[in-house]
């Protein structure tokens, strides 16, 4: 229960960075997926299962401000980087930007192949190499940061009360 | 013989298939699909509006310290400038007269006024793709999807493209698939176009669609041709920086730079009811 509220907690403070402070501060058009972040951070910790929740219920909340393809596209994200989990040494700072850098690829792909206002506006090219491959080095680079942060925030909620014993 | 175990992953694809058909179905038979998850949206706006007035008080506080001096040399300036604006306000006031008193001879309808609905800005599009605002009014303050949006100064922001209880989102002009007519502000040349949300090089987005020997400059201003039933006439949309040939030598193709620039944008307003054609 604690975990699931620290979740959505989570989230809730995401959609507000996402929609109201990033925007201001990102560099031309440019700024991470939060939500992308968290679903595949989520995933890589806790698993498939958790993951795909997770990238449901972000893909849900960034629909409501964007593209319209997230709540399918993130669950996927959530799951497949949830298979690694227990493959990798999760104190890792290395695989987690890599996994994230492969999945912002894929999401981006996948959203300008079912977007017909993409597909039939923007080149290919220009998809990738102006909003895909600059937005996945960017989601990488936060990873580093957001990754450790989750980590810990997960290992916290996690803990039992001093004292109690089951 | 081996047992099917259903998975969650199962349980996910299927899912995705579901919402996908469904979504697909409703879209293609044109079915307004019901959005339960909307009230989401009525649920984050008061953290969004806080966020900005955080914001928006600690830019105040910095421009303060980092832009003391400026005041004072600005201040200057505009004293200046209004002087000059309220000599050319004068002429102007006599010009609209002289206006309205040959409209009255030739038997023109009166240009109407836009019953315009301001707005904050409380939020962008939550990815890299779409060109959106969420600004903070809705359906209780009268606005409907396809409602033009502008500046104060009347630049072309973009269109309502959803709305909600209090809060809706608007696809701005540079947003890939928005399309709009222009028209080349210039009288010696009139030349109609498609303005588009494609993007060229840096910063600049398509023009497209003027015939071969329009007479089209760079430079040249480019407002709403009112060819559209969802745009008036004569909203500033940018102006051209680059030109070239398209569709084989059939049509001219520019670059248009917009007057306004996304993140920028603070307030808007929102054109409501109808707007009458002036001639």
């Amino acid at each position: 229960m604690k975990g699931i509220v620290g979740k959505g907690l989570v989230l809730l403070l995401i959609v507000i960075a996402q929609v109201s402070i990033l925007p201001r501060m990102s560099l031309g058009n440019l700024q991470p997926d939060l939500f992308l972040i968290a679903a595949c951070c989520w995933g890589l910790i806790k698993g498939s299962r958790i993951g795909m929740g997770a990238g449901f219920a972000a893909g849900l909340l960034q629909d409501l401000y964007g593209t319209g393809s997230n709540i399918f596209i993130k669950p996927a994200i959530g799951y497949i980087s949830g298979r690694f989990e227990g493959k990798i040494f999760k104190e890792s700072i290395v695989f987690p930007p890599m996994i994230i850098f492969g999945a912002s690829i894929f999401s981006g792909i996948i959203t300008y192949l079912v977007h017909e206002e993409f597909l039939f506006n923007l080149s290919f090219g220009y998809a990738l190499g102006e909003i895909v491959i600059p937005g996945a080095v960017v989601n990488a680079a936060l990873t580093i940061v957001a990754y450790p942060f989750l980590l810990w925030l997960e290992r916290k909620l996690e803990e039992r009360p001093r004292g109690v014993y089951h | 013989m081996r047992r099917y175990k259903l998975q969650y992953w199962h349980l996910g694809i299927i899912a995705i298939a579901l919402v996908l058909l469904v979504s697909w179905g409703a879209n293609y038979l044109e079915i307004p699909m019901p959005r339960p998850f909307n009230f989401l949206h009525t649920v984050t706006a008061p953290f969004h509006r806080s966020v900005n007035w955080v914001g928006d008080r600690i830019g105040n506080v910095r421009a303060f310290f980092t832009q003391y001096r400026d005041f004072h040399e600005d201040r200057a300036y505009f004293e200046g400038r209004i002087a000059e604006l309220e000599r050319e306000l004068s002429h102007a006031q006599e010009a609209l007269q002289e206006n309205q008193r040959l409209r009255e001879l030739l038997k023109f309808e009166q240009r109407e006024n836009f019953e315009t609905l301001g707005a904050s800005v409380i939020g962008f599009g939550s990815d890299n793709w779409s060109q959106t605002l969420i600004i903070d009014r809705g359906r209780r303050d009268g606005l409907s999807p396809r409602q033009p949006v502008i500046t104060g100064n009347g630049f072309l922001v973009g269109q309502v493209q959803e709305v909600f209880s209090s809060t809706a989102r608007v696809s701005m002009i540079t947003s890939p698939g928005f399309a709009v007519g222009g028209i080349v502000k210039r009288e010696e040349s009139r030349a109609l176009g498609m303005v588009r949300g494609t993007p060229l090089e840096e910063g600049l987005f398509v023009m497209d669609n003027f015939s071969w020997d329009a007479d089209v400059r760079i430079e040249d201003e480019i407002i709403t041709s009112g060819m559209s039933q969802y745009f008036p006439k004569g909203l500033a949309i940018g102006t051209i920086h680059t030109l070239k040939e398209g569709d084989y030598g059939l049509t001219q193709k520019a670059g248009i730079k917009p007057f306004i620039y996304g993140e920028t944008i603070e307030e808007v307003l929102i054109i409501l009811g109808e707007w009458g054609e002036t001639e």
